[in-house]
């Protein structure tokens, strides 16, 4: 169980489970047993047309960041907020915010093919925390950045997780998890087999 | 089950169904003018097929329009020995006007049908000097209503005519009749052949033109859907601009044969035996124009339900 507002690494080998537990989380895959459980509501017993607004509720930060190549920045942050209809005005202000948060501000008119590794990861956390969801999901956030955009990604985290957001983020990289001083799951096999708890 | 914390916080474009209509077309345009270059492709493509149809449709229907310009020579001719008086002939055709399927009656007396026979050996009249006027018979002209000129429907109504007294011979080109009519079917078959055909191959080729375009976005699509849009969010823009692109495409297909159509008629003078102009050539009349039209966004509208069927919901 992971309480509302905690900040949570799921750890462990490759193929552990790590990313299929946060698909499981979002609904991309259905667990073959056990529950999903998000505000006391089993998230497999959500109808189609019901899935949408739970995922309005859940950022994600993909492994392989999927941005789209040929939309520029503002427009790969602003596609969480078109899918809620909101206004062009109150999107451009949102979007402003948040790329100025993750200091992109000066790169929003690029595409992300322009873009340094920690620059694409960057959007796509904000394209993430834009809508200001009550979870983040995070796979792998820091998976081949220098130390300096790690501790950048990891100060983005830090500040989400300040303003209420639960995080839930797998990762292997032991330094960052050292580093963050919280509370890591450590998966093997699909089962949760240790809890390291390096939170002050 | 209802779970009323993930139910609908916000309705798109709110302000009705016409503001919700408003919404989605302002997405599908933005949608467009983000994938401008497919977009463009898909259009270029639409339209050149659409091409193909009206300007098969175009030559169709010049084609029906000669047939039914043929058609007019079907004709019965009833032969008289002797000239008829005007009450004879006014109380002849009383009668004949009766007879279902009688378009037209005309006298030609033996004058008449002289000087018409003079006048169709052009250059050669001579051939007539010393014949007297009155070697041709006088006779009626029978033109039949359109749907009377078939080779039964003539033979029917020849049955009928000879019925009525006064009638004597009747001749009405037997054999010209038949040819006429199996050409005009034949024609009409093939013409409905290749024009299905040709519709299929048009259908096909658009149908997977809107699924292309559908298919290149499939990461959007994907993205849309994890970050939370709702089926009808990703849905109808496509299916709007499935609509539009077949209706520009329909649209512009006969904007451009229209312009070479004018051009063909103004210019083709200069190196054709015939003059187009003088030949009685139409374009396609309105009401064909707007069923390709109307076509043009149905197959829009099916090749991305279809297409949103593949990619969208079974994904």
């Amino acid at each position: 169980m992971i309480p509302r507002g905690d900040f949570v690494f799921v750890t462990g080998a490759s193929g552990a489970g790590k990313s299929t537990l946060l698909k499981l989380v979002y609904a991309e895959i259905t667990p073959s047993h056990g529950q999903i459980i998000i505000d006391n509501q089993n998230i497999s017993r959500l109808t189609r047309a019901e899935l949408p607004y739970l995922r309005r509720t859940i950022g994600i930060v993909f492994q392989d960041f999927r941005l789209l190549p040929n939309r520029t920045v503002m427009e790969n942050v602003a596609i969480t907020l078109e899918v809620l209809g909101l206004g062009r005005k109150e999107i451009g202000e949102r979007v402003a915010r948040i790329l100025k948060l993750v200091g992109l501000e000066q790169r929003m008119h690029s595409t992300p093919r322009r873009l340094s590794g920690g620059e694409q990861q960057r959007v796509a956390l904000a394209r993430a925390l834009v809508n200001e969801p009550k979870i983040l999901l995070a796979d792998e956030p820091t998976g081949n950045l220098d130390d300096e955009n790690k501790a950048r990604i990891l100060a983005i985290l830090n500040e989400a997780h300040c303003r209420g957001t639960t995080i839930l983020i797998a990762s292997h990289d032991r330094r960052l998890i050292a580093a963050s001083h919280k509370r890591a799951l450590v998966l093997d096999q699909g089962e949760i087999r240790g809890v390291h708890d390096e939170s002050p | 089950m209802s779970h009323p914390k993930f139910k609908k916080r916000y309705v798109p474009g709110s302000g009705g169904i016409v503001g919700l209509i408003g919404f989605f077309f302002r997405r599908s345009l933005l949608n467009i003018r983000r994938n401008l270059l497919i977009n463009f492709l898909a259009l270029l493509t639409i339209t050149l097929s659409f091409l193909i149809v009206s300007l098969f449709l175009l030559i169709f229907v010049n084609l029906e329009g000669a047939g039914e310009f043929w058609s007019e020579k079907v004709q019965v001719t009833v032969y008289f020995d002797s000239e008829l008086n005007n009450k004879e002939f006014a109380a002849l055709r009383n009668v004949i006007m009766t007879l279902e399927g009688t378009d037209r009656v005309e006298y030609v007396s033996k004058a008449r049908a002289f000087k018409r026979f003079r006048s169709r050996l052009k250059g050669q009249e001579s051939l007539l000097d010393g014949v007297p006027q009155e070697i041709l018979p006088a006779s009626l002209d029978i033109r039949l209503q359109r749907d009377f000129r078939t080779n039964g429907a003539v033979e029917a109504y020849v049955t009928r005519l000879k019925k009525i007294p006064m009638i004597g011979e009747i001749q009405y080109g037997e054999e010209w009749v038949r040819r006429f009519n199996t050409f005009m079917n034949f024609m009409r078959f093939t013409g409905a052949l290749l024009g299905g055909f040709i519709a299929l191959a048009v259908l096909f080729i658009i149908s997977n033109t809107i699924k292309i375009t559908i298919y290149s976005r499939r990461e959007e699509v994907a993205l849309l859907e994890l970050v939370g849009a709702t089926r009808l969010f990703i849905r109808i823009p496509f299916l709007i601009e499935g609509m539009l692109q077949g209706l520009c495409g329909a649209v512009l297909s006969l904007l451009i044969l229209a312009g070479i159509s004018w051009e063909f008629l103004n210019h083709a003078g200069y190196f054709l035996l015939l003059n187009p102009r003088d030949a009685g050539l139409v374009f396609i009349p309105a009401p064909l124009c707007a069923a390709l039209v109307a076509t043009g966004i149905l197959v829009g509208f099916v090749g991305s339900v279809t297409s949103l069927r593949r990619f969208v919901d079974q994904s």
